[in-house]
């Protein structure tokens, strides 16, 4: 669980970042920072499943 | 106030390397200066936040190695962790008494790279102030 706390805080402290620092109105930012935040959790969970069944 | 005092603090302001050094030091402080407060909050807190995460959880001994032992991924964590400029210096003094069983954390590596990419947000953090203040960005 706490693997998954680390990631969603990173996720979010990185993706208020980025959208703090790109240009454009208020809303654009806004929903980036979002589109951000989506895909470094879905894209890690799904490298997670991948990862999981690839005996390493 | 006089107005020499004024100019001269004007003329501070308007130095692009006195922002990003002010940037550097205390992340979010270049955009507080220039009157950018929501922005420069914003940032302060994110890297402080991230820092003190990264500190906590066992962040600042990591790699936990020599310089010979993996010159590259040593250099990379130091240029990264150099960008948390004061939290730098604090980070760097920690590393220096580590605890024996800092390493058996769980959230060693995590707290590493929280503490890295802290870095590497204030690296943009100064870029952005510096774009700021030369007009290159509202």
């Amino acid at each position: 669980m706490i693997h998954f706390l680390y990631l969603v805080g990173f996720g979010l402290f990185v993706s208020v970042a980025f959208a703090i620092f790109a240009k454009g109105d208020t809303k654009s930012r806004v929903l980036y920072g979002l589109k951000t935040f989506a895909q470094f959790v879905l894209i890690s969970m799904a490298l997670a499943w991948v990862l999981y069944f690839i005996p390493l | 106030m006089n107005s020499a005092t004024l100019q001269t603090n004007d003329s501070i302001m308007d130095n692009p390397v006195i922002i990003g050094l002010i940037s550097w030091v205390f992340p979010g402080g270049g955009h507080l200066i220039q009157g950018k407060i929501f922005r420069g909050v914003v940032i302060a807190t994110i890297i402080w936040l991230m820092f003190v995460i990264a500190v906590v959880s066992g962040g600042a001994h990591y790699p936990g190695f020599v310089f010979n032992d993996g010159p590259l991924l040593y250099l990379l964590n130091v240029f990264a962790r150099l960008g948390n400029g004061l939290g730098a210096i604090v980070s760097f003094i920690m590393a220096g008494t580590p605890s024996k069983d800092v390493a058996a954390l769980a959230t060693f590596e995590y707290g590493g790279r929280f503490l890295e990419v802290a870095g590497l947000l204030n690296f943009l953090a100064v870029i952005d102030a510096i774009d700021i203040n030369v007009g290159r960005k509202k």
